[in-house]
């Protein structure tokens, strides 16, 4: 009986102490105000991301971080992300910069980092400069895919978009038939391309793929690569002021729609060269570049389906977080081919950005 | 009254002895000095007062101005910013803010892309914009990176704009503090409001911490005095020294200065004494500081005194050589004068040669006219004196003729009571030749000869006279015949001899020797007219040769004080006349004369 109660009176006195341990735990920062770290010690580092967060009692965040924001081909998949993420329970945030900035993509990346938000799908401006920060996110913890444009050789765990070889190699493809139609595939033909970065991976897939799939086909002469910076304005005035320069030029190939997702008036020697036997290929069947296509500015269009990469990516990335497994690395969302057979039907079926 | 005369004096004395003040130079330079300098120092010190005042004041109101600056570039940011958010009602943003939280996400399509560039174009205004975003009270903000959600429970600034009514449309600031992207931002927001003024959201403003480092880095006050600013809860938002930032105050400026924010305050710290101006930037309740190093002020200070002493030191040296170049200036001619006037009281004939325009100049000048008038005088006098001794002379020339000429005339007489005719012509030939050699011509100076004649016809008349109760005897050197002497200056000792000496006596054989030589060493030449007569008492003696030496003493001993005089006026009185008994009885009476050549 007594060494009942020695024992519980010692139970009783460890219990107490805990708890006095436990309050002070509790209100140590409350008492001292200036021992806190968070912003102060970041901010004596400048841009630094150590510091803490406020704990995890919200729910799932998962962030898309496309190339810009000022390029209306995501605005689909933001779209279906939103709403998968809405289905999910998820709260998603759509972040990147305004225009094409790899330096300033890596930024936000780490800024995400220091969030702790609990996914990451990025798409890939530079893969030499994201590599790093996919795997630092990695390191911390995070889950992270590539949507749209992959960032090969990183730790991402899938990527979720077009095959942009198969894409390219499909431009390729039509760019063939539509040079032989014309009789003039045993001709040597001077081609100029148009691309968005430089070093973006997805495009320079899609140029590979265009590439081997007119080689020994066609004897192509390539004589320009224009950037834009997924920039539309830019687009159309890179290739307007190139075909006034060089309008001897036979093909035009597009790895990617921007010159046509803005008003085709501004590019008159374009048309003129168009209407003069100038033949295009382009990407991307959003409805702007469907209506281009059928006054003439491309005799063929290779279509990827944004929508379907914000919905996979988000109910994947969701999945991974939640411990499920991915069911394959490489995600893809397909291509919609489309040429003067079905214009009209597509048009029919798509509607406009109506964004401005 | 006579304390202060006392104690003044006493000073004076003793400047006098420490400076050895006895010169006049010495005197002007060191008054030269001293009324310079004081005055220069007086200044000198309340100069140092007043500059000091003046330089702690300057300190305080450029503080104060530099505090306003701060304070004026602050509200023109800010007020930068309200006007931007003043775009928070634009119909792009109320309708993104309706259509999110309705949760249409396809119907906001537009609206998004539209606030994307809207916000991204805002931003790029100013460069320090980090973001420009619009936050639903639904938690989703879209911004100039894209759509995110916010933790509203955690945002300062949408909890305090939440918390205003609706008629409070100000704006609203939250203190420095990491954005979504982990940079430090302080942000400025204003609520937005919907149709019936229900809160739907704010537009908010990110603003990096680097403004505050352009604003008040470049700012600096003396060499070590700096702008820091502080928080409401006095947290220090910007500090040059950026490891400070995020302290408490109370860690650089130590607890008990918090209790005096509301006012300007000076407070003493371990690196010397800091001048600490504060003022409140309203719309943050951010404090703005200045702080001013006074140590700065005393090093300042130590400058100013360095370059006073330096100039008073200078000015000292210079001053002291002006003064001795001054005192030159003035001194030399009164030096030249003294050494002039020491040179004239031994030789009036010199002059004082000084030409300057001054009072020197005048004092010489009349100096010079004032010697010349002693010369004129003195001259003057010198002419008189001869005149007057002439006068004398014959005057004494004068006393002797009737003196004489009675006694002769009684011989006369008698000679011719007793018919003795020869013996007159005799006398009255002696006695021509006598007047002859008396008068001379109105010459004062004759020869020996014509005095030993002279002298001879004396005693013939006085030995026709007396009989032949004395004899008499002339020897003189030959060599002195043809010197000079005044004239009748052994008749009257002759006189004395026979009268007072050989014509006393009882018995006959009375002889009266007169010798004439010459003293070689001091080439003197002496008379000696000497009898063996009566004598005369010693006392008797003493008293006439006393008369003699003190001349002038009257009409006593008149035979013998006339020659004596005489020889004297005419010689000086060293020369003159004295008595002394004969050996044997008697008296000698001793003539020295000077040896004065005679023409031819």
């Amino acid at each position: 009986m007594e060494l009942g109660v020695i024992v519980s009176l010692k139970v009783a006195r460890l219990f107490c102490l805990a708890f006095l341990f436990l309050c002070l735990v509790l209100n140590l920062p409350l008492f001292s105000p200036d021992l806190r770290p968070g912003f102060w010690m970041a901010a004596a580092g400048s841009t630094s991301v150590s510091g803490s967060f406020p704990p995890k009692t919200r729910p799932l965040v998962i962030a898309i971080v496309p190339k810009s924001l000022d390029n209306p081909v995501f605005v689909d998949s933001m779209e279906t992300a939103m709403s998968t993420a809405k289905e999910l329970g998820v709260k998603l945030e759509w972040v990147a910069p305004f225009k094409v900035d790899p330096d300033l993509q890596v930024k936000i990346i780490e800024g995400l980092i220091w969030r702790k938000v609990d996914g990451i799908a990025i798409s890939t401006s530079d893969p030499e400069k994201i590599r790093k920060v996919i795997d630092k996110a990695v390191e911390a913890g995070i889950k992270v895919a590539t949507i749209d444009a992959d960032c090969p050789e990183s730790q991402r765990l899938f990527y979720c978009g077009t095959d942009n070889y198969k894409a390219g190699w499909a431009c390729g493809e039509a760019m063939v038939k539509i040079v032989t139609e014309r009789g003039l595939a045993d001709k040597r033909l001077k081609t100029a391309i148009l691309t968005g970065g430089i070093e973006a991976h997805n495009l320079n897939e899609r140029i590979r793929g265009f590439k081997e799939a007119v080689a020994g086909k066609l004897d192509l002469e390539y004589v320009a690569l224009l950037a834009c910076d997924d920039d539309t304005t830019t687009g159309a005035k890179v290739v307007e002021a190139y075909i006034k320069e060089h309008p001897e030029t036979d093909l035009f190939y597009f790895s990617g729609g921007w010159a046509f997702f803005g008003p085709t008036e501004s590019m008159p020697l374009y048309q003129e060269w168009c209407n003069n036997g100038g033949i295009a290929v382009s990407m991307d069947t959003f409805y702007s570049v469907l209506q281009a296509a059928k006054k003439g500015f491309a005799q063929a269009l290779v279509g990827q389906d944004f929508r379907k990469m914000g919905e996979l990516t988000v109910k994947y990335l969701v999945d991974a977080i939640n411990g499920l497994p991915v069911p394959m690395e490489y995600i893809d969302t397909g291509l919609e081919l489309a040429d003067e057979s079905n214009f009209d039907l597509l048009l029919s079926q798509k509607k406009p950005w109506e964004m401005k | 009254m006579k304390l202060s005369k006392t104690v003044f004096t006493g000073f004076q004395n003793r400047l006098v002895n420490t400076f050895k003040l006895r010169s006049l130079r010495s005197k002007f330079m060191l008054s030269f000095v001293f009324l310079s300098t004081i005055p220069l120092v007086i200044l000198a010190i309340f100069s140092y007062g007043v500059y000091h005042d003046i330089l702690q004041q300057n300190i305080q109101s450029y503080t104060s101005e530099v505090i306003d600056r701060v304070d004026r570039n602050l509200e023109i940011y800010l007020s930068d910013l309200e006007r931007i958010l003043e775009l928070r009602n634009d119909y792009y943003n109320l309708q993104f803010i309706k259509l999110s939280l309705a949760g249409d996400v396809e119907g906001n399509r537009k609206f998004i892309f539209r606030l994307w560039e809207n916000l991204n174009n805002i931003r790029n205004f100013k460069t320090e914009l980090r973001d420009v975003s619009i936050t639903t009270i639904g938690g989703v903000t879209v911004g100039c990176y894209g759509v995110t959600h916010t933790d509203l429970a955690q945002n300062v600034l949408f909890q305090t704009l939440a918390n205003r009514t609706a008629k409070d449309d100000s704006i609203a600031i939250w203190g420095p503090h990491p954005d979504w992207l982990g940079g430090p931002v302080f942000s400025v927001g204003k609520a937005i409001h919907g149709d019936y003024d229900n809160f739907l959201g704010m537009m908010s403003i990110d603003v990096d911490v680097e403004l505050l480092e352009r604003i008040c880095g470049n700012i600096r006050l003396g060499k070590t005095g700096y702008i820091m600013l502080l928080d409401e809860e006095n947290r220090i938002i910007y500090h040059p020294n950026r490891e400070l930032i995020g302290k408490g105050i109370g860690a650089l400026l130590g607890e008990a200065s918090l209790a005096d924010w509301q006012q300007d305050f000076t407070t003493k710290r371990r690196l010397g004494n800091q001048i600490v101006r504060v003022k409140t930037f309203a719309p943050a309740n951010w404090k703005i500081i200045g702080l001013s190093n006074r140590f700065e002020l005393a090093t300042e200070m130590q400058k100013i005194t360095g370059l006073s002493l330096t100039i008073i030191l200078s000015t000292i040296l210079v001053l002291t050589l002006m003064a001795v170049y001054f005192a030159h200036l003035l001194t030399n001619p009164l030096k030249e004068l003294q050494q002039s006037m020491r040179h004239a009281s031994e030789d009036l004939n010199t002059n004082v040669e000084i030409h300057t325009m001054d009072e020197i100049g005048e004092l010489s000048e009349t100096f010079n006219q004032m010697l010349a008038r002693i010369r004129q005088l003195m001259k003057q006098s010198l002419q008189e004196q001869e005149k007057l001794r002439r006068a004398e002379m014959k005057a004494l020339q004068e006393q002797i003729k009737p003196h004489f000429i009675y006694n002769t005339l009684d011989l006369i007489i008698g000679l011719l009571e007793t018919n003795k005719n020869e013996d007159v012509i005799n006398t009255v030939e002696a006695l021509g030749a006598f007047f002859r050699t008396s008068l001379s011509q109105g010459q004062e100076l004759i020869t020996i000869r014509e005095e030993a004649e002279h002298v001879r016809n004396y005693l013939y008349i006085q030995r026709r006279r007396h009989g032949d109760k004395y004899d008499y005897a002339i020897e003189i050197e030959e060599r002195l015949l043809n010197k000079k002497t005044i004239k009748l200056i052994l008749q009257p000792l002759v006189e004395n001899a026979i009268y007072h000496g050989v014509r006393e006596l009882e018995t006959p054989g009375g002889l009266i020797l007169i010798k004439g030589f010459l003293l070689e060493p001091a080439n003197t030449i002496c008379f000696q007219v000497i009898d063996n007569g009566a004598g005369m008492e010693p006392a008797k003696m003493e008293e006439i040769n006393r008369c003699l030496r003190e001349s002038g003493t009257g009409q006593r001993y008149f035979g013998l004080s006339n020659v004596n005089e005489r020889i004297r006026l005419a010689f000086g009185p060293e020369y003159g006349l004295a008595l002394s008994p004969t050996p044997g009885g008697g008296v000698t009476a001793t003539i020295k004369l000077p040896v004065v050549e005679g023409k031819g």
